[in-house]
């Protein structure tokens, strides 16, 4: 393993002590104090995330956490403090600061017209301020206004269409970020992994939009505080619940309807949101033509559900739970696959400027396919994944030069990657077990937000992590032609293979003036747990499988520079980025690899390098009438193990060198409002024949080396239309309706390229391409009361 | 593949239908590159007694649109350890054995080529398989499921038992009234026995017949001849691996890639010896069958 330049972390102490010192050397020299408090939504008590809180006098401030918590240390004195946040009237409050302050603010949701049309709920020039680069937060009232697939709001589909991120095929809400694969981001719903954020073959994502608060997508610059993938990390958090008063929100769509009520157990103090939804496509299956298909279940269904109670102004308690379950059933076979997520959660304020958070996570997927017993062929197949850690975080708002953050995790891991076996006396087939293996990944970290001056912020953490594969488990050992020599087995707890990593983690921006700032950052990430797939277009019977003697944890090292401008009054925001990411320990697949049910997975894995370069552009109009954005990619990913492709680098399956989205949302009248979506890609990277063989009485491709071709390319116009009911101010009752179509000019995109030999004349051999939709309308009626 | 895989592959097949009730499929010019010519080998020893064939044919463009060239006026021989035949290009391109050949369990079998001109620099070739044995069948079945599909599926069911404690590759070849029915290599079953190692296989379905396509149509009355052979394992993954190549859906498999070859140096194609059962029975009246 490469480790970081020594220098690097040398600069990294230097700058903490530098920090703390600062603050010894002067305790008394002007008598500081501390105000601090949340921020919260004056309709509903939903805590702020990321509120501006502005001092006036001093030109400074600081913004409020993932909690809405912040704390400020100001000299003794009287100041006008401004509450900021987009969509939000600001608030101002004058005060007199001579000793530790508390004060909680609630922000009042700006004039309705305002309030629709926001799209970013940062500070106005947030953009260009921010020590983040690499970073997007969407807001979930934009997520809304995108068309979409059968009316179905999908919060991964939104972010396809940031620059850096593509969906990694049709329709798919897998995404690969900067060359990444798909299980290399690190999808988080109220902190648990979530490890198949998909349903129903990838068409429609685990979220469900009403239950949702706040998304924010990390793609390079990754906070110390997060690990375990190399590419991004989504952190997406449920809603709290109104604890103000009660709410039913719901819609009903073509293919699924939800429904969500929220509402105040004491009000202020506590509070519940529960949140379902389910598709009900199979109920049109009995008016299917073909008969075979008209005994087929098919359908998934979720539920969030999320309480909270403060028992005091410090302590806050949060308890969260995912559950969803996609099922397929007919006659002679049956799939159910799902996720299950519980997140504990204690905030607790414990001094003015020390906020802790504490966590305890539950996660798991799964998965059981068969055919019912009583017949010779009846079978179940099982496969689990589950995930029992705790976490703590620690934020030091040691004065408004420093914010310091400190924490630690552990996951304890449980892969029991698949067991088949006969079902029933009639059945034939023995039990196949694939072993299961436990590992502890662990963590600790330390960063430090840090105004360095006028012009120049940084943000540098270090993460030491730490992976141990656990027994009771059976490893193999391979010789090297892949073949399985021995095994080894080892006990019940017995730590045997510990990886140590060393992730450091640089944040700079520097201010050239008020509307412009230079951004630089590195980050290095090792990923401990990888996904065993080598199709694109997944197939949901996911086998997870940890670093072990035979695999060793993948490595990333990334470097971004940006430029950030805003324009006219911060009315445009616009960035450019480029990175430099090299990654090691990359796993492929040999030819015709054999992933599922198979014991002897690891000797089917072939490991390399990769790396990606890349140009990110964007423009966004946050507010106002008329808002949207534009991102443009170019990039290139290639890998290069020496095992494929003759050893000779190839494009990744996810590099797509040109990747452009328009995004625009026009509020045509004050109930009519019309979006559109346009994106364009260059062509997925595929194998085509250069050849053919007559085997067997029939054609079969001579192929050319690895990805050496294109899919054509790809591009899609999707548009929308919401008209809203009219608000009447005596009554709760709010309704909407959103018609949309999705590949408006109904192009035929290609899933795929098929190879064919014709049917009638056997030796013409022919290529036949697969798309998935042509144009696909829909409509929903959503309401709230 | 095998059978739990398939069975999956079906369930998805299905739910994938019935979700995408729309994917459609056209034809589509994509401009394709050439590459070098390859020598195309195929040919099987087996314990049948009867003329067996080599076939020599070569790689062309994927849309060269006739039938693959073949290579007459080779010189092929086979040896089976001890005793080296050579063979007669009974028409060109095939060269066949004398008709009283047969193979002979335990035997180690190499195929020599000679070109009379080069592909790809190279005349001489060869290959070599061993010929394993295959246990007996008990007995086969064949039922009608009228429930399943649109017309109901045929199931032709296997009783026999599984030689345990080692790993068997197993082929399947279907004939009915004397003809055979897995008439290509996409259409013959093969298995691996790693869900049924040492078990009786009780009545698994082996071939399953449509019975809404008219050429997989039986009749009562019809009689069906299942042959077991009993493969080497580079020959399973060969057949498997041109089974995936010709399998279009890219939702399973991996990126494309060549299938493997025994033949050296470089070239497409198998030689492969096994050994074969087979057992016969006529079907019967069935419930539900419907015209």
């Amino acid at each position: 393993m490469k480790q970081p330049p020594i220098q690097l972390l040398l600069l990294l102490l230097a700058l903490h002590i530098h920090a703390l010192s600062v603050q010894a050397d002067n305790p008394d020299k002007e008598k500081k104090f501390t105000i601090s408090g949340k921020t919260q939504d004056q309709s509903n008590g939903e805590e702020l995330i990321g509120t501006t809180i502005f001092v006036k006098e001093l030109k400074t401030g600081t913004i409020s956490n993932e909690y809405g918590f912040y704390s400020l240390s100001l000299p003794a004195g009287s100041y006008t403090l401004v509450f900021s946040y987009v969509g939000y009237e600001s608030v101002t409050r004058p005060i007199l600061l001579t000793k530790n302050e508390r004060l909680d603010v609630r922000l009042q949701p700006a004039d309705k017209v305002l309030q629709e049309v926001v799209i970013s709920s940062e500070r106005p020039d947030q953009n260009v301020k921010s020590n983040e680069m690499s970073t997007v937060k969407m807001d979930i009232r934009t997520i809304r206004k995108i068309p979409v697939l059968m009316g179905e709001v999908d919060i991964l589909k939104a972010v396809q269409l940031l620059p850096g991120v593509q969906s990694v095929s049709e329709g798919s809400s897998g995404f690969s970020v900067r060359g990444g694969s798909a299980d290399q981001n690190l999808i988080l719903l109220d902190e648990a992994i979530v490890y198949n954020a998909s349903h129903l073959m990838g068409f429609f994502s685990v979220f469900n939009n009403d239950a949702i608060k706040d998304v924010k997508l990390y793609k390079g610059d990754i906070p110390a505080a997060y690990g375990g993938r190399l590419a991004s990390v989504l952190d997406v958090r449920m809603k709290e619940g109104n604890n103000q008063r009660w709410n039913v929100t719901g819609g009903i769509g073509l293919i699924a309807s939800r429904l969500t009520v929220e509402a105040p157990i004491v009000r202020d103090r506590s509070s519940f949101i529960l949140s379902g939804r389910r598709t009900y496509m199979d109920l049109f299956t009995p008016l299917s033509k073909e008969e075979g298909l008209r005994d087929n279940k098919l359908y998934f269904y979720d539920l969030n559900a999320k309480i909270n109670y403060r028992p005091d102004d410090a302590n806050h308690f949060f308890l969260s739970g995912y559950f969803g379950r996609d099922v397929f059933k007919n006659d002679f076979a049956y799939m159910r696959l799902g996720n299950q997520t519980a997140t504990l959660r204690w905030n607790r304020i414990i001094t003015q400027k020390l906020f802790s958070n504490v966590t305890a996570i539950y996660s798991r997927y799964n998965y059981n396919l068969g055919s019912p017993e009583g017949t010779s062929s009846s079978f179940e197949w099982l496969s689990h994944l589950e995930d029992i850690g705790a976490k703590a975080d620690f934020s030091y708002f040691l004065n408004t030069e420093n914010t310091l953050r400190a924490g630690l995790s552990a996951i304890y891991h449980t892969f029991d990657p698949g067991m088949a076996r006969g079902l029933g006396d009639a059945s034939f087939f023995t039990e196949y077990r694939v072993p299961k293996s436990h590992a502890l990944e662990s963590a600790i970290y330390l960063s430090n937000d840090h105004v360095l001056g006028p012009r120049m912020t940084a943000k540098y953490g270090l993460r030491l992590s730490m992976f141990n594969s656990i027994g009771g488990a059976t490893m193999y050992n391979y010789d090297e032609d892949y073949k399985p020599v021995d095994s080894t087995i080892y006990n019940s707890f017995e730590f045997f293979n510990t990886s140590v990593g060393l992730e450091p983690r640089l944040g700079l921006n520097y201010t050239l003036n008020e509307v412009s700032s230079l951004k630089a950052s590195y980050s290095r990430t090792l990923q401990y747990l990888q996904l065993a797939q080598n199709s694109t277009a997944g197939t949901p019977l996911d086998i997870w499988f940890p670093a072990s003697p035979n695999v060793k944890p993948q490595i990333s090292s990334q470097v971004a520079l940006g430029y950030f401008r805003n324009f006219h009054k911060n009315t445009f925001e616009t960035s450019a980025e480029v990175y430099y990411k090299h990654m090691n320990h990359v796993i492929d697949f040999r030819d015709f690899a054999e992933l599922l049910l198979n014991k002897y997975l690891e000797g089917e894995l072939r490991i390399g390098k990769a790396w990606s370069y890349g140009f990110e552009l964007m423009v966004r109009k946050p507010a106002g009438r008329f808002n949207g954005w534009i991102s443009y990619t170019l990039s290139k990913t290639e890998r290069k193990i020496p095992e494929i492709n003759n050893g000779k680098p190839y494009p990744a399956p996810y590099d797509r060198p040109h990747n452009l989205a328009v995004v625009a949302n026009f509020d045509i009248l004050p109930r009519l409002s019309v979006s559109a979506n346009w994106v364009y890609a260059r062509g997925a990277a595929v194998t085509f024949p250069t050849g053919r063989a007559l085997i067997g009485g029939k054609y079969i491709p001579i192929y050319s080396s690895r990805n050496a071709y294109r899919l054509p390319d790809y591009h899609r116009l999707d548009l929308s239309v919401t008209w809203k009911g009219k608000e009447n101010p005596a009554k709760r009752f709010r309704w909407d309706v959103n018609i949309s179509a999705y590949n408006v000019y109904n192009r035929h995109n290609a899933w795929s390229i098929n190879f064919l030999q014709d049917k009638d004349s056997p030796d013409i051999t022919y290529a036949e391409k697969v798309y998935l939709f042509g144009i696909v309308p829909s409509i929903t009626f959503n309401f709230h009361f | 593949m095998n059978k739990i895989n398939k069975t999956f592959t079906f369930i998805c097949l299905t739910g994938m239908t019935l979700f995408l009730f729309h994917a459609c499929t056209e034809k589509i010019d994509i401009k394709l590159d050439s590459t070098y010519t390859r020598l195309v080998v195929e040919g099987a020893i087996t314990t049948d007694t009867t003329a067996h064939k080599i076939l020599l044919t070569t790689t062309t463009d994927y849309y060269y649109g006739q039938t693959a060239p073949v290579v007459a006026g080779a010189l092929v021989t086979v040896s089976d350890g001890s005793q080296t035949d050579t063979l007669v290009e009974a028409a060109p391109g095939q060269y066949q054995t004398r008709p009283d050949y047969f193979g002979v369990r335990g035997n180690t079998y190499t195929l020599q080529i000679s070109l009379p001109t080069a592909i790809n620099k190279q005349t001489d070739y060869s290959a070599s398989s061993i010929l394993h044995p295959v246990a007996d069948i008990d007995s086969i079945g064949v039922t009608f499921h009228p429930e399943w599909g649109r017309k109901g599926f045929w199931e032709v069911n296997l009783y026999a038992t599984d030689p345990g404690g080692v790993e068997n590759f197993y082929l399947f070849n279907l004939y009915r009234n004397g003809k055979l029915f897995s008439d290509s290599i996409f259409k013959k079953v093969i298995s691996d026995d790693k869900f049924f190692d040492g078990n009786y296989t009780n009545g698994i379905g082996i071939f399953f017949l449509d019975h809404a396509q008219p050429y997989q149509q039986l009749a009562v009355g019809d009689t069906i001849t299942l042959e077991m052979s009993g493969i080497t394992e580079p020959y399973y993954y060969f057949v498997s691996e041109v089974q995936i190549a010709g399998f279009n859906i890219p939702f399973f498999t991996g990126p494309p890639a060549n299938v493997s070859s025994n033949i050296t140096p470089e070239a497409v194609g198998f030689f492969t010896a096994y050994s074969s059962k087979n057992a016969t029975t006529i079907v019967k009246k069935q419930e539900g069958i419907k015209h």
